[in-house]
C-alpha cells in the first residue's frame, strides 16, 4: 500500500496583512531587497484569487478543491498522482505575476511536486514559495523550465522570473529538488533549513543559458540546524553563445549540528567567447564534527577526448555533441513517472538551439 | 600505402620531426623504435591529423591521396587507425555506444550501409572474447578507470572492429603483462594480411618476437637513423641507442 501524503495548500491574497513568511522570521523586505530591478518585477500587484489560481494551474484538482476552505486546502498526493503546478498558462501567468504559495507535505511517505514554468516570459514574474516538509516525509520537487512557443517579436524585451523558495525540513524528512534551467532570465534563491535530526536536502540541477542576454542564476543556501543532517548540492552548467550562468552554493552548519555532512559540486562547460559561468561555493561551519566537500570546474570540451573520438571516425561536430550529451546525461533531472513531458527530449531540443555547438566555434 | 617524404613537423614553431622519409607498402609491418622524446608519438598523432602539429615542408600521402587535405575523421574513414600510447578516458559514454557510433560514422562517410545493432553486438561479443575481455567492458564508460593494460586491450578491440587499412600502434605493448602481450600480438597477427599495413611503435624487442616485422626503423631526434630487418631490434636490445648515434 502506498502511503497517502497530504499537502496543505495555502495561497495568500495580495492584501493579506500577515507577514509573508509564516515559517521564519524573515521579513518580506528581505525579499523585496533582492535585485528585482533588472527583471522589473511588479511585486504581487495583481495576484489572483485562490480559486482562479487552482483552476488556472491545477485544473485536474479544481473539483476536489471546490468544497474546501479556499485559503487552506488539503490535497492528497502520492507518487502516482503528483501535484503538478503548471505556470505556463498564459493568462494565469500574467495574473500571477506575483505568486505567494505555502505548501506543507506531511504524513510520511514520498510525494511529488512538479512545477512547470515557461522558459520565456511575457511579463515579469515574482514567486515567493514556502514549503514545509514534515517529519518522515520525502518531497521530490521538480522545477522545470519548459520551452513555450511565445514568438519573440523585436519589441518584446525578454522578461525574467525571480523565485524565492524557503523550505523547512523536519526530522527524518527529505527534500529532493531537481532544477532544469532553460529560462531566458531566471534568478532562483533557494533557502533550506534542516530543522530536525537526519533531515536531508538534495538540490540538483542543470542550467543551459544559450544566448546573449540569457542569465540563469541559482543561489542555494542550506542551513544545517540539527545533528546528522545531510545536504547535497550538485549542479551542471553549459553556457554558450553569450549565455551566463551563476551558481552560488552556501552551506551553514550551525552549532549543535554535529555529524552533519555536506557536498557541493558544480561542473561547467563554457562554449563561445562571451559565455560565462560564475561559480562560488561557500561553507560556514560553527561545529567541528562535520564532513564537508566541494569541487567546481569550468572549461571547454576536453581537447584530448575530442581528438580521440575524431580519430575513430566521428566528425568534429559529432564528437562535440557526444561529449556534451555525456556531460548533460549525468545531471539531467530524472523523469517523474507521471509527467507526460519528456525531460531528456527537452534538453536535447534546447541543446540544438546552442548555435556554437557543432558549428565549429 | 603510407608515403612520407622529407617531412618537417613542428609544434608551436619548434621542429620535432626534422626531415623524415618513411614508406610503408601495403601488407607490410614496420617497427619504429627510438628513445623517449624522439618524436614517435608526435609523428603518429600528426599522421592521424592532430591540429597541434604543422607540416612545415615535405609531403605525406595515404593510398596516393594527400593527407594534408583530409580532416581527422576523413583519414579514419579512409582506413587510418591510431592506437594511442595513452588512450583517453571519456566519462558518460558507454564503450559499446562509442564503438558503434565510430563504426557507423566511418561507414556513413564511405557511403556504406550502417551496421544494425544486432549485427554490431554479435561482432562485438566475438571480438571481445577473442581478446579475452570481460563483458563488463562493453557497458563501462570508455576507458574510465580501466587499468593500463585494459586500456591497451580496448585499443586493440577498436582496431579489430574498425578493420583499418593501416594501423599505427603507439606502444600498444607497454603496460601489458606477459599473457596480455600474447593476446594483443595474436590480435594483431590475426588482422595481418596482404593489404593491411602496420606501424608498430615500441621500445622493446619483446613485442617483435610475437609480431615479426618486415622492416625495423631506428628513430632518433626527429629522423630515421637506420632501417633494416629484425636484427636491428636485436642489436638495439644488446647495445642500446649509442650503437646508432
Ligand atoms: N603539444 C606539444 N607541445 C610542446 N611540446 C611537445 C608537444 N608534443 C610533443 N612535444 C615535444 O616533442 C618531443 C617528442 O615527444 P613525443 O611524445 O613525440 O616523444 P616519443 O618519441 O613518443 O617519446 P616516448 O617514447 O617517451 O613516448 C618531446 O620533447 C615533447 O616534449
Ligand atoms: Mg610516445
Amino acid at each position: 500500500m502506498q502511503k497517502q501524503t497530504t499537502f496543505n495548500f495555502e495561497l495568500w491574497r495580495n492584501n493579506d496583512k500577515r507577514r509573508w513568511s509564516r515559517l521564519t522570521n524573515i521579513e518580506s523586505t528581505h525579499v523585496i531587497a533582492l535585485p528585482t530591478k533588472k527583471i522589473g518585477a511588479q511585486t504581487s500587484s495583481d495576484f489572483c484569487e485562490t480559486n482562479d489560481f487552482i483552476e488556472a494551474h491545477v485544473p485536474h484538482l479544481a473539483k476536489q478543491l471546490n468544497h474546501i476552505n479556499p485559503s487552506i486546502d488539503t490535497l492528497s498526493i502520492t507518487e502516482s498522482n503528483p501535484l503538478i503546478l503548471d505556470w505556463r498558462n498564459k493568462q494565469a501567468s500574467q495574473k500571477s505575476a506575483g505568486q505567494r504559495l505555502y505548501i506543507e507535505a506531511q504524513n510520511g511517505g514520498v510525494c511529488d511536486l512538479i512545477e512547470l514554468m515557461p522558459a520565456h516570459l511575457v511579463s515579469p514574474t515574482y514567486r515567493a514559495h514556502e514549503i514545509h516538509v514534515r517529519s518522515g516525509t520525502t518531497l521530490r520537487h521538480w522545477l522545470l523550465e519548459v520551452p513555450n512557443d511565445i514568438t519573440q517579436t523585436n519589441d518584446t524585451t525578454p522578461c525574467g522570473a525571480l523565485s524565492f523558495r524557503r523550505t523547512l525540513v523536519e526530522r527524518n524528512a527529505t527534500i529532493e529538488r531537481h532544477y532544469l534551467g532553460l529560462g531566458h532570465f531566471s534568478k532562483n534563491i533557494d533557502h533550506t533549513v534542516l530543522t530536525g535530526e537526519r533531515a536531508h536536502a538534495s538540490v540538483k540541477g542543470l542550467f543551459l543559458p544559450n544566448r546573449s542576454g540569457a542569465e540563469w542564476d541559482i543561489h542555494a543556501h542550506v542551513i544545517h540546524d540539527a545533528p546528522q543532517t545531510t545536504s547535497d548540492n550538485d549542479f551542471r552548467g553549459l553556457a554558450s553563445d553569450g549565455g551566463v550562468g551563476i551558481w552560488n552554493s552556501i552551506v551553514t552548519i550551525n552549532k549543535g549540528a554535529d555529524g552533519s555532512d555536506s557536498k557541493q559540486l558544480n561542473h561547467n562547460i563554457i562554449l563561445g567567447q562571451k559565455s560565462q559561468i560564475h561559480t562560488k561555493p561557500e561553507l560556514i561551519i560553527f561545529t567541528d564534527d562535520v564532513t564537508a566537500s566541494h569541487g567546481c570546474t569550468c572549461g571547454a570540451l576536453d581537447e584530448d577526448a575530442l581528438f580521440y573520438l575524431r580519430t575513430r571516425g566521428l566528425s568534429k561536430e559529432q564528437a562535440e555533441l557526444l561529449l556534451i550529451e555525456a556531460f548533460l546525461a549525468e545531471t539531467t533531472p530524472p523523469q517523474p513517472k507521471s509527467l507526460d513531458i519528456d525531460i531528456q527530449a527537452i534538453v536535447r531540443q534546447h541543446r540544438l538551439e546552442h548555435k556554437t555547438i557543432g558549428a565549429g566555434a | 600505402m603510407l608515403e612520407i617524404k622529407d617531412a618537417v613537423i613542428s609544434v608551436e614553431d619548434t621542429p620535432i620531426i626534422k626531415g623524415l622519409n618513411l614508406s610503408i607498402p601495403a601488407g607490410e609491418v614496420h617497427a619504429l623504435m627510438g628513445p623517449n622524446g624522439a618524436g614517435k608519438s608526435t609523428l603518429s598523432k600528426f599522421i592521424a591529423g592532430h591540429e597541434d602539429y604543422t607540416l612545415e615542408s615535405g609531403t605525406i600521402s595515404f593510398n596516393g591521396e594527400d593527407l594534408s587535405d583530409m580532416d581527422i575523421h576523413e583519414r579514419a574513414a579512409a582506413g587510418l587507425f591510431l592506437g594511442f600510447q595513452y588512450p583517453v578516458e571519456i566519462p558518460g559514454v558507454a564503450n559499446h555506444y562509442f564503438l558503434k557510433t565510430a563504426i557507423n560514422a566511418q561507414r556513413k562517410e564511405r557511403g556504406e550501409e550502417e551496421l544494425d545493432t544486432a549485427a554490431f553486438l554479435k561482432e562485438l561479443k566475438k571480438e571481445m572474447s577473442e581478446l579475452k575481455m570481460d563483458p563488463q567492458f562493453k557497458s563501462r564508460p570508455v576507458n574510465v578507470g580501466f587499468s593500463g593494460g585494459e586500456k591497451k586491450r580496448n585499443e586493440i578491440l577498436q582496431l579489430a572492429l574498425l578493420k583499418p587499412k593501416m594501423a599505427i600502434l603507439d606502444e600498444s605493448d607497454s603496460g601489458l603483462d606477459i599473457d596480455a602481450l600474447q593476446v594483443v600480438a595474436e590480435g594483431v597477427n590475426r588482422l595481418r594480411n596482404q593489404e593491411r599495413s602496420f606501424l608498430l611503435i615500441t621500445h622493446y624487442q619483446r613485442l617483435l618476437n610475437h609480431i615479426k616485422p618486415d622492416v625495423v626503423h631506428i628513430f632518433a631526434d626527429g629522423v630515421i637513423v637506420k632501417s633494416g630487418g629484425f636484427e636491428l631490434a636485436q642489436q638495439l636490445e644488446a647495445e642500446g641507442y649509442k650503437a646508432f648515434a
